[in-house]
């Protein structure tokens, strides 16, 4: 590659024959940049060797940082994807089944060697003060404003990963009015978070 | 930002994984809540073990590029006149 060409001058004919070379969209985006453009049009107006070299080192920088980036934003992307994937194959291959037989001959299965164990949410709920359990000062205040009952589904939710249904349970109410609750105090805990200036940032 | 190099130095890779975050962040809704934090150290350990990889990149310059281009055309003019 690169033979093509015998003087930087055959390059600007090359390019002033090809007027569809910029379309191309790596080129687009090269010359989109000030810097790239300026060195591109120095090469331009005057096709010297020297600006050759300077236009070639420049798009190989650009085009190098470009692969680097595509090349690891579909790695993020792929990957998380296939992660997801293998997660779910674990788990459905892995089933805990309580009530096969611990060992072939015996009788006994891993659920009959199971303390009976109730929940008491009731001793959870009063255990974790949910503010005192972040750091950022900001959330913390405005946890602190949720009314109680915002605060322990909250804490169901997160703590014990209850579903709706099963919180409305706890509560006896229906699974819709938990939603709702959720959908507010959401709503106000990043409404008290805006109103600080932190727009939902939870760094500041 | 880094500056082309055969090695990539730890910093390089470093810099490029705190640069992609919200890329990463983004990616992370791909999977359960639980899973999150795993996936976001597994992402980011994939990162550092694609140094090779990267290293590996062959960039044109933009004559070859230019090449290529003329090339996909299939119509290779000498131009050297």
């Amino acid at each position: 590659m690169g033979d093509v060409f015998r003087t930087p001058h055959s390059i600007k004919n090359a390019l002033d024959y090809y007027s569809s070379f910029y379309d191309e969209p790596i080129i687009k985006t090269f010359l989109n940049d000030e810097d790239n453009y300026r060195v591109f049009m120095d090469f331009y107006t005057s096709p010297s060797e020297d600006n050759a070299k300077k236009l070639n080192d420049t798009f190989k920088r650009f085009f190098y940082k470009s692969k680097v980036f595509k090349y690891l934003t579909s790695l993020i992307y792929f990957y998380s994807i296939d992660f997801d994937k293998r997660q779910r194959k674990r788990r459905s291959r892995n089933h805990l089944i309580l009530d096969q037989p611990i060992q072939a001959e015996t009788e006994r299965s891993l659920i009959d060697n199971m303390a009976s164990y109730t929940v008491n949410y009731e001793e959870q709920i009063a255990f974790y003060h949910l503010p005192t359990l972040v750091h950022d000062k900001k959330l913390s205040k405005a946890l602190e404003k949720l009314t109680k009952k915002q605060q322990i589904v909250l804490k169901l939710f997160i703590f014990n990963g209850l579903t709706n249904k099963e919180i409305a349970d706890y509560f006896k109410e229906s699974p819709q009015n938990i939603s709702n609750i959720k959908k507010v105090l959401i709503k106000r805990l990043r409404e008290s978070l805006q109103n600080t200036n932190c727009k939902g940032d939870f760094s500041c | 930002m880094f500056i082309m190099n055969t090695r990539l130095s730890n910093d390089d890779l470093l810099k490029l994984i705190e640069i992609l975050t919200p890329k990463i962040k983004k990616s992370l809704g791909n999977t359960k809540l639980q899973d999150q934090e795993d996936l976001q150290q597994e992402i980011k350990l994939k990162i550092l073990e694609s140094r090779e990889k990267l290293q590996n990149l062959k960039p044109q310059d933009f004559e070859g590029f230019l090449a290529q281009f003329i090339q996909s055309k299939n119509d290779i003019i000498d131009f050297g006149k």
